[in-house]
């Protein structure tokens, strides 16, 4: 088995509290009328992995185990209680001894249509001790549901990506900086890295999309030096930083063999793995002063996929996206043969557009237009009514005559007649009175004020 | 080595550099060359009248300016805009650069940037690509440049590499249009395709003298101005200039390499100059032989070699790697390895010499033996039987007053009928740091002959009007700048107030004068807090007429300056700086000592320090020399 995958999915989608709250956390948002992490695994099991490993929250691990049943891969989901409030790291720690290979890190939000050999390529090309999945990051939508408007002044940290071409995508990383670290407005590089590396760019505009591909020995420095917790905002700038740090034991450790060399905990490089064939192969061919470089360094890569679709299904705007995205009539991610459920009825005089989905035993009344929207299940639309642009899940009552607009609406919500609601959340259970208007409004429970980045 | 003869005319593979430059710029078709000439510019003015370049049958048409008195790019360029003798794009290049570019596409570029948008493309740089561990690289040119890959705009421009790290603003990465990409690769060949407004912008910021105050304001000013610089990099041709004397060597071997081609050794130069009458003949290896040479049977010439015409070579030497000019006697049993010997030199028999470069009229006598890197200026006599150590430097002329302080020569360094001194540096222990200096790291104080060309371009290709300047700083000027910024600026400050006073100008405008030779030279704020107030007393000193008069002298010049020394007050640690400046100041002079409580007095009526001040001045005395002083002023305060 060359490559394991293990998919984080202990996530409580903090940046979507409105959809995630209750009894549907992040894995099983649902997106075109499929939970999330759905996506995610069948993904996986089209690039051909045979297992996977799960990590979620206790409490949803049989829900997990239920919606996994869908699929042919061995599937291992492991538990972690709510109330440890486990990070990344810790979470990889804990399954340690299931990692048999390198792996492959994701997260359950991941919606692509990448094909992973792509990435798993750079992986094998490079020898990488980490490579990791970027795309360009998407601006954001205009008229998110429920959010009045943008807030200013709250432009997002950016992130510093210094990137040398190898190939046409792949790319080795030359350091990760977050905005937040720098001091006086200033990007500081090293002159020693310009010197190896005399060109390179830096780009702002990238996303990490959280995929990572670990050497197996990564694991194992992982798991002994727990010192920190996050995978993306401490390990990888450090694995990064690393890269052309100078390695003290090969420096000291050659010539005093092999017996001498304690195995210090701290030092990232006591773990990377020796690879002999390698040395030998540089020894052959390399000249003599060229002879520096060994086997055991860090390398980081990343493999930026622009062509295709990829994102993260982290907040509201783009989880909107994302329904729109996969409900496309082009499509590959579902494999739709029906766009309306068999046990779905829809009246004759109402039109369900060619990029919508309607789900199990959902009823349509006459004279009704659905647009680009995706209707659950168990609905019931009266008749005359417009949708376009919505989400609407299960068990949604809407009453005759309304006419929504880009909005969500979640599990219960009951329209009255003749609303008109444009660009609104609807949370859990709510009921809205006959002839309301609203525009941009979000209506929740208080206790889960919406929290955006 | 260039207090006699400019950089420009230093012979390259025997032939001028200035002659590489204006064969180049004939090459791209470039139809008037305005040469700007400073330093010994009498020499340069002759080499140009007796050129083939001032003859009827010139491809390009030449015109020297002459002045002694420009010292930089900067005072080059006012004068062009003073003179206005552009009115369309025109090219601007160093004196001492070889290339053989085209440089058509560059232009190109240019004029479509140009077109597209009439104002905001204000030049391009041409850069060089060469690897960082590139020989042509001296550590001084280092240039990092963070640029749009896609535009070829230049966002951010360092030169150095003093620092650890090179820091760069973050703004330039704000646009998600720029692909910013940061180049460590580049060499900056000094050739700028200049837009009209160029020289303008030089008379509108009288700081600027160098490319790198211009390039930087610029930059800075990206916004207030609108005006952009792009660069076009040249990958495949070769591009480099000689400014110190790593350069000289590497270009001189990639010369002899024939990388320059087709500026080689045996190029048909059509020269009519009597020194370089007849052809070079290319042996293999690239030996470069002249017709006019004589050879003894067993000397041997090997290996990337030019012997030049009408010299002589004795028995069974070896020359290896190295440039032999005109005239020269070399006798018997000598070995060559490396070296640049310019013309008429004479060498005794049996000396040994290693990577060394021998200016003209150099005479050595026997058994004289030249470790690495060392120098011999012109008309130096060597010898007989002694060695050189490594690095070493030996001169004769020098302009300045060291001559008549070192009056006999030391023999033992230059042997027992040798002519010329050592060369030493100010703090003249190190000799690693010399002989870095010398060859190539931080030559600047040695061998600043600065060269600048400057080539004017008509939009129409091929019968264009040209201009190109050279200049070469007076070598004094240059050394001063690179001692003491410090005094410099207290210099310059104390003649701004000196002169506002006299004439009243507007305190507003001194702030503005002050506050750019802040930046012009670097201060902080403290500096400038202590020399506005060191100025000051200064002017009163020299204006008071009899010792009484002091006082009242001092007041109007304080009254007069009292807004501007509130405008550098703001903090209380400068004010400070002003009373420690008046302390230290009154140590020294009596009469300030005397009226020091009136001076206090004054300042704090005009609310230029405040009571706290004064009060923790008097009760913290700095440790400074002048302490027994200072305890008699702060009894009287």
């Amino acid at each position: 088995m060359e490559l394991q995958a293990v998919v984080m999915a202990g996530g409580r989608g903090s940046h979507m509290l409105d959809l995630t709250q209750g009894l549907r956390p992040k894995p099983f948002v649902l997106v075109g009328n499929k939970p999330l992490i759905w996506y995610t695994i069948n993904m996986l099991e089209g690039a051909g992995f045979s297992e996977a490993i799960i990590i979620t929250l206790n409490c949803v691990k049989t829900h997990m185990e239920l919606v996994l049943k869908e699929f042919n891969m061995i599937t291992k989901v492991i538990g972690i209680s709510e109330e440890s409030d486990l990070d990344t790291v810790d979470s990889l720690c804990l399954i340690k001894d299931l990692i048999k290979s390198d792996v492959v890190v994701l997260s359950c939000d991941l919606i692509t249509d990448l094909p992973f050999h792509r990435l798993a390529d750079v992986h094998r090309l490079h020898d990488s001790s980490v490579t990791m999945l970027l795309c360009p990051a998407k601006a954001d939508i205009e008229n998110i549901p429920g959010v009045k408007q943008k807030k200013k002044g709250q432009q997002k940290q950016r992130e510093f990506i210094g990137l040398c071409p190898t190939e046409r995508l792949n790319q080795r990383i030359l350091f990760l900086l977050n905005e937040a670290d720098l001091e006086d407005d200033l990007l500081p590089v090293n002159q020693s890295l310009m010197r190896e590396f005399p060109k390179f760019q830096v780009r702002t505009d990238l996303h990490d999309t959280h995929v990572y591909l670990f050497k197996k020995w990564m694991i194992n420095y992982l798991t002994h030096n727990k010192m920190r917790s996050s995978l993306r905002s401490e390990v990888l700038p450090y694995v990064v930083q690393k890269q052309f740090a100078k390695s003290n034991r090969f420096q000291n450790g050659t010539g005093e063999g092999e017996t001498n060399i304690k195995m210090d905990v701290n030092d990232i490089f006591s773990y990377v793995d020796e690879d002999s064939e390698k040395d030998f192969i540089y020894d052959l061919t390399l000249a003599p002063h060229e002879r520096k470089v060994n086997s055991k360094s860090i390398t980081c890569y990343a493999y930026i996929y622009e062509e295709g679709l990829c994102m993260n299904v982290n907040n509201i705007s783009l989880y909107m996206e994302a329904n729109r995205v996969v409900s496309k009539p082009d499509s590959t991610f579902l494999n739709i043969q029906t766009r309306v459920h068999p046990s779905s009825r829809v009246d004759e005089k109402s039109q369900v557009g060619a990029d919508c989905l309607v789900g199990e035993r959902t009823e349509i009344a006459e004279r009704t237009s659905v647009k680009r929207t995706i209707v659950g299940r168990n609905c019931t639309i009266g008749s005359g009514v417009r949708l376009s642009n919505c989400v609407i899940m299960d068990r949604v009552h809407i009453d005759n005559g309304s006419n929504l607009n880009g909005c969500i609406l979640c599990d219960d919500v009951v329209i009255g007649e003749k609303c008109d609601l444009k660009d609104c959340f609807v949370g859990d259970q709510k009921k809205l009175t006959a002839m309301t208007r609203l525009s941009k409004e979000s209506l929740v429970e208080s206790q889960a004020m919406m929290e955006f980045e | 080595m260039s207090a006699t003869q400019p950089r420009c005319l230093f012979p390259l593979a025997n032939r001028p550099l200035l002659s590489y430059t204006l064969e180049f710029l004939a090459s791209c078709e470039v139809k008037h060359v305005y040469v700007y000439c400073c330093h010994l510019a009498g020499q340069v003015k002759d080499y140009l009248s007796k050129s083939k370049w001032m003859k009827e049958s010139s491809p390009c048409k030449v015109t020297p300016i002459v002045s002694a008195d420009f010292t930089s790019l900067g005072d080059v360029m006012r004068d062009v805009d003073q003179k206005s003798l552009f009115e369309s794009d025109f090219l601007v290049v160093p004196g001492d650069i070889v290339s053989n570019v085209q440089l058509k596409i560059p232009l190109e570029e240019h004029r479509i940037r140009r077109e597209k948008d009439k104002n905001v493309p204000l030049m391009t740089l041409l850069m060089s690509k060469s690897s960082p561990k590139h020989r042509l690289r001296s550590q001084e040119d280092t240039v990092v440049i963070a640029s749009d890959s896609i535009t070829k705009r230049v966002l951010h421009y360092h030169k150095g590499c003093e620092q650890k790290k090179v820091m760069f603003p973050m703004s330039i990465f704000e646009n998600p249009l720029h692909k910013v990409e940061i180049r460590y690769d580049l060499i900056d060949s000094g050739i700028w395709i200049c837009a009209p407004q160029v020289p303008t912008l030089f008379t509108d910021n009288f700081d600027y003298q160098t490319q790198l105050d211009f390039v930087k304001g610029i930059l800075i000013n990206e916004e207030f101005l609108g005006n952009q610089i792009h660069m076009h990099v040249i990958d495949s041709q070769y591009c480099a200039r000689v400014n110190n004397l790593h350069t000289f060597d590497v270009v001189s071997k990639n010369v002899v390499s024939r990388w320059t081609y087709p500026f080689v050794p045996d190029f048909c130069y059509d020269d009519l100059d009597s020194k370089s009458e007849g052809r070079y003949t290319l042996l293999r290896h690239n030996v470069y032989i002249h017709q006019d040479c004589s050879l003894e049977h067993d000397t041997v010439v090997r290996d990337n070699c030019i012997i030049g015409p009408k010299t002589r070579i004795g028995n069974r030497c070896q020359i290896t790697n190295s440039v032999i000019g005109a005239g020269c006697k070399i006798a018997d049993d000598c070995c060559i390895d490396n070296c640049y010997i310019w013309d008429n030199v004479e060498i005794g028999n049996c000396c040994t010499l290693n990577k060394s470069v021998i200016c003209n009229n150099v005479h050595m006598l026997e058994k004289v033996t030249l470790e690495a890197h060392c120098a011999l200026c012109e008309k130096v006599k060597i010898g007989p039987n002694c060695t050189l150590q490594r690095g070493t430097t030996i001169y004769l002329q020098m302009n300045n007053d060291e001559e008549s302080i070192k009056k006999s020569f030391d023999v033992g360094e230059v042997g027992n009928e040798g002519q010329g001194y050592v060369w030493k540096t100010e703090d003249n222990d190190d000799i690693n740091d010399l002989e870095q200096a010398f060859w190539g790291m931080s030559l600047q104080d040695y061998h600043n002959t600065v060269s600048e060309s400057q080539i004017e371009e008509e939009e129409s290709d091929a019968d264009s009007d040209l201009l190109s300047d050279d200049e070469d700083d007076a070598e004094n000027l240059e050394l001063l700048t690179i001692d003491d910024d410090l005094t410099i600026f207290q210099r310059e400050v104390k003649e701004s107030l000196l002169g506002g006073f006299e004439e009243k100008i507007d305190c507003d405008n001194l702030i503005l004068e002050i506050n750019s030779s802040k930046y012009a030279y670097n201060m902080s704020v403290k500096d400038v807090v202590q020399t506005v107030m060191r100025a000051s007393l200064e002017i009163a000193d020299l204006r008071k007429t009899s010792d009484k008069d002091f006082f009242p002298c001092l007041k109007s010049i304080l009254l007069y300056l009292t807004p501007l020394l509130c405008k550098y007050n703001k903090s209380s640690s400068s004010q400070l700086d002003y009373l420690y400046t008046l302390e230290e100041f009154a140590s020294q002079h009596e009469q300030t000592a005397n009226v020091m409580v009136k001076i206090l007095m004054f300042l704090y009526e005009n609310d230029v320090v405040c009571e706290e001040v004064i009060l923790h001045w008097n009760s913290n005395p700095k440790g400074l020399a002048g302490d027994l002083f200072a305890q008699p002023i702060r009894k009287k305060v």
